[in-house]
């Protein structure tokens, strides 16, 4: 049997590796490991068993700092994300067996698509999951307060994008009260910072009318935390109405959709929140304002009202004051027209017999004593003949 | 007199519908006549002012509640 050097021994991997490979091939792999180093970007790449994550295949990788330089901003464009340990990519490689390090792949090319068709299917499943353990529309359904003036706020303290909440938020007119619970808000412990700054907040015992997730702008960074399914399950589950104030641009993540309402920026969610007071701030005035103009009204209602009692008790008072007027004219002319000594002024004359005013002869005798009564001064007189 | 000035205008009223009556009686004393006749006129005097006076005094409290 032959028996050579190491040297030979690796030369003639070299060669069979460089004859094998004369072409680069495009390779599916998960990062497992990523360091840079000046410059040059150095990977462990693997394959895993999809259900059990056991390791089926391992391979080192290295992108020079000369293509690294060109990648790395291409697939952060593409993407919103860092190339990181986790994702799921597809390079082009080139094998290399060098006689002192080993084998490794060499990567000329990247292609985005493939990771962010990975991350979308991910996604899917993780919406999928969501919806089927009813908990998606969660937080939605809560009430949302009419004045969300109580806030607390998930952020990092130093992040721009919470100093331009703040300083929105004091400009306002109405008091808000903001009590920050600081957290990591991107980066692949995002999730977990998050969730113990959400844990905090109910921790605290305090009340609260609104959770605001605050993120500062700023470069575009790797956000695939807020794809998150641990992340997404605590906001849907929040008993506080979630706002969302990521800061991102691009298409919305999991946590935005599980939330109460997802804005922009956190300038945004200052502006929403000052405008929600006073538009509430608005109705109370209006609502006063109708009150005011209710009482006035009923007031000035019953004020007629008692007008035209008034002017019905002057009507009465004269009707009734006129009818009696009446009853007396009728009785005062029943009293004229009864009046005998009224007759006897004109000529008449009244004639009684035994003291009772005669009006028929045939209760007269011959020989009677009767008496005439004349307007002045009466006189007797003795019955002398009868006609009838 | 002082009865008098307290006699109410519902009995005025009746006293007046009484006389009234009498006289309109065809055997009515004559001797009374002259008397009933004047009592009679009197009391519709007399209950022609006080109805005046209650539209007058109803009027005043009512022209000053309306000033106020």
């Amino acid at each position: 049997m032959e028996k050579i050097d190491l040297i030979d021994l690796q030369k003639r991997l070299e060669e069979a590796v460089n004859k094998a490979f004369e072409e680069p091939c495009w390779v599916r792999a998960e990062i497992n490991q990523l360091t840079v180093r000046n410059g040059h970007c150095h990977m462990e790449l693997v394959q895993k068993e999809p259900e059990t994550d056991k390791l089926l295949a391992k391979a080192q990788a290295v992108i020079w700092a000369s293509v690294f330089s060109i990648i790395d901003p291409y697939f952060r464009t593409a993407t919103g994300m860092d190339l990181r340990s986790g994702l799921q990519v597809l390079l082009c490689v080139e094998p290399k067996m060098h006689p002192l390090y080993g084998l490794s792949l060499v990567v000329s090319d990247i292609d985005p698509s493939f990771t962010l068709g990975g991350l979308e299917l991910e996604r899917r499943k993780t919406m999928q999951r969501l919806e089927k353990e009813g908990i998606l529309d969660m937080n939605r359904q809560l009430p949302f307060p009419l004045l969300p003036l109580r806030l607390a706020v998930i952020s990092s303290p130093t992040a721009a994008g919470y100093q331009d909440f703040i300083n929105q938020i004091n400009d306002s007119a109405y008091g808000f009260s903001v009590t920050l619970f600081p957290a990591l808000m991107q980066g692949s412990e995002a999730p977990s910072s998050i969730i113990s700054a959400m844990e905090s907040v109910m921790a605290s015992g305090r009340e609260f009318d609104l959770l605001l997730l605050l993120r500062g702008g700023g470069a575009v960074a790797d956000l695939h935390c807020y794809d998150n399914y641990d992340l997404a399950a605590h906001i849907a589950q929040f008993p506080l109405p979630v706002i969302t104030g990521i800061g991102h641009h691009r298409d919305v993540h999991i946590a935005d959709r599980v939330a109460h309402m997802a804005l922009k920026t956190p300038t945004a969610v200052a502006g929403f929140l000052d405008g929600q007071v006073a538009v509430e701030d608005e109705d109370l005035f209006q609502l006063s304002h109708r009150l005011e103009r209710a009482v006035h009204n009923r007031i000035s209602e019953e004020q007629q009202g008692l007008d035209h009692l008034l002017k019905d008790i002057r009507g009465a008072v004269r009707w009734i004051v006129q009818q009696h007027g009446h009853v007396m004219e009728l009785l005062e002319q029943r009293i004229l027209r009864n009046n005998p000594l009224a007759l006897l002024q004109k000529g008449y004359s009244l004639t009684l017999s035994q003291g009772r005013t005669l009006v028929d002869t045939a209760l007269l005798g011959k020989g009677d004593k009767i008496t005439t009564i004349l307007a002045k001064g009466s006189f007797d007189a003795t019955v002398d003949n009868i006609e009838n | 007199m002082k009865k008098k000035t307290e006699m109410t205008y519902q009995q005025a009223r009746r006293e007046l519908e009484t006389l009234v009556e009498e006289l309109e009686r065809p055997d009515a004393d004559l001797g009374q006549i002259a008397s009933k006749v004047k009592r009679a006129l009197d009391l519709v005097s007399y209950c022609r002012n006080y109805l005046r006076k209650v539209r007058e005094d109803a009027e005043t409290t009512l022209d000053a509640y309306e000033k106020e």
